[in-house]
């Protein structure tokens, strides 16, 4: 069943069970980047058995230029 | 000249260098090769969901062998949101080394001594490699290195203002009572200030608005490699006192009378 999330802000409808589902279905590559869940980061390590809960809030960041 | 340690790091180049303002990626990864630069800063930023594949990766222009990231938490108010970005951090790029930067402030960036004294303090237990953006304030800058702090990077003035060396007395005091590196960072505007400020002792500086916003980034990178290396040269071979009145360096003997 789908369940409404929201991915750096966005809402976005996922069939996704788990952090690692998701970033699959996002087609999100997982090197260089860190992924938080209710402003919890989450491990690479735990994504696998990290579940998605309505109205959940991932974030996702990157590199980016700066001082 | 003598090797820099900072953690578990050893450095030759004593100048450490921003990825923030350049025109292009191309034109960053040059001047960072140009520099001989070992340690370079940057900031995390979300990722782009509709934009994410057209996004060029900063990452690619600056990975180099031997090259340290050094992370910022740039945007954070507070030590609890600096404690959630040094995490993101690390799981992104897999270092503890941590640009410690909390301005709550967007007119003028200052940092918030009493937050990032907090933060340190957290940070340093949890394993991470901290290097405060602070102040130019010697009891503060006692404190960080008492908490833990690998380094500290005290201002020579306001972030990009290109002003340099505006507290240069504090440093002085900084750098005499220092038992972590001494990096300085913020207001760098030439070749000149990262010199002086080599001369004074400071054990490393951090430039990047200086480099990046110059008609020619890749020249300026050059000058600002030998600016730190002539400062440190000057440092390490001990600079001759000052004097009030004219110290004769030819011989005054009176051979015309």
């Amino acid at each position: 069943m789908a369940i409404r999330i929201f991915v750096n802000t966005k809402p976005l409808e996922t069939e996704a069970a788990t952090l690692a589902a998701l970033l699959e279905e996002i087609g999100q590559k997982t090197d260089g980047i860190a992924v938080a869940l209710n402003r919890r980061m989450i491990p690479k390590t735990e994504w696998n058995n990290t579940p998605l809960t309505a109205d959940g809030e991932v974030m996702i960041i990157k590199a980016a230029c700066g001082g | 000249m003598k090797p820099l340690k900072i953690g578990d790091r050893v450095f030759n180049s004593r100048l450490f260098f921003g990825t923030g303002k350049f025109s292009a990626n191309e034109l960053m990864s040059a001047a960072i090769a140009a520099s001989e630069t070992e340690m370079v800063t940057m900031a995390m930023k979300r990722i782009e969901m509709d934009n994410n594949a057209q996004d060029d990766d900063m990452l690619r222009h600056i990975a180099r062998e031997g090259l340290q990231l050094l992370p910022n938490t740039s945007g954070v108010r507070n030590a609890d949101e600096a404690i959630f970005a040094a995490q993101m951090a690390r799981e992104a790029f897999g270092t503890n080394f941590l640009k410690l930067e909390i301005h709550p402030d967007p007119r003028y960036l200052l940092p918030d001594a009493v937050e990032t004294l907090k933060a340190t303090e957290q940070l340093a237990k949890m394993g991470f490699t901290v290097l405060p953006y602070c102040p130019a304030d010697p009891t503060l800058c006692k404190h960080l290195e008492e908490a833990g702090a690998a380094a500290v990077m005290p201002l020579g003035a306001p972030i990009g203002t290109n002003k340099g060396l505006r507290t240069k007395d504090f440093l002085q005091i900084i750098i005499e009572q220092a038992n972590v590196p001494v990096v300085v960072d913020a207001g760098i505007g030439a070749p000149s200030h990262a010199a002086e400020a080599m001369e004074l002792g400071a054990d490393a500086v951090l430039v990047n608005t200086a480099v990046a916003v110059a008609a020619n980034p890749i020249e300026m990178a050059i000058a600002f490699k030998e600016a730190v290396i002539a400062g440190r040269r000057a440092f390490e071979a001990g600079l001759a006192a000052t004097a009030d009145h004219a110290v004769a360096s030819s011989p005054l003997t009176d051979w015309l009378s």
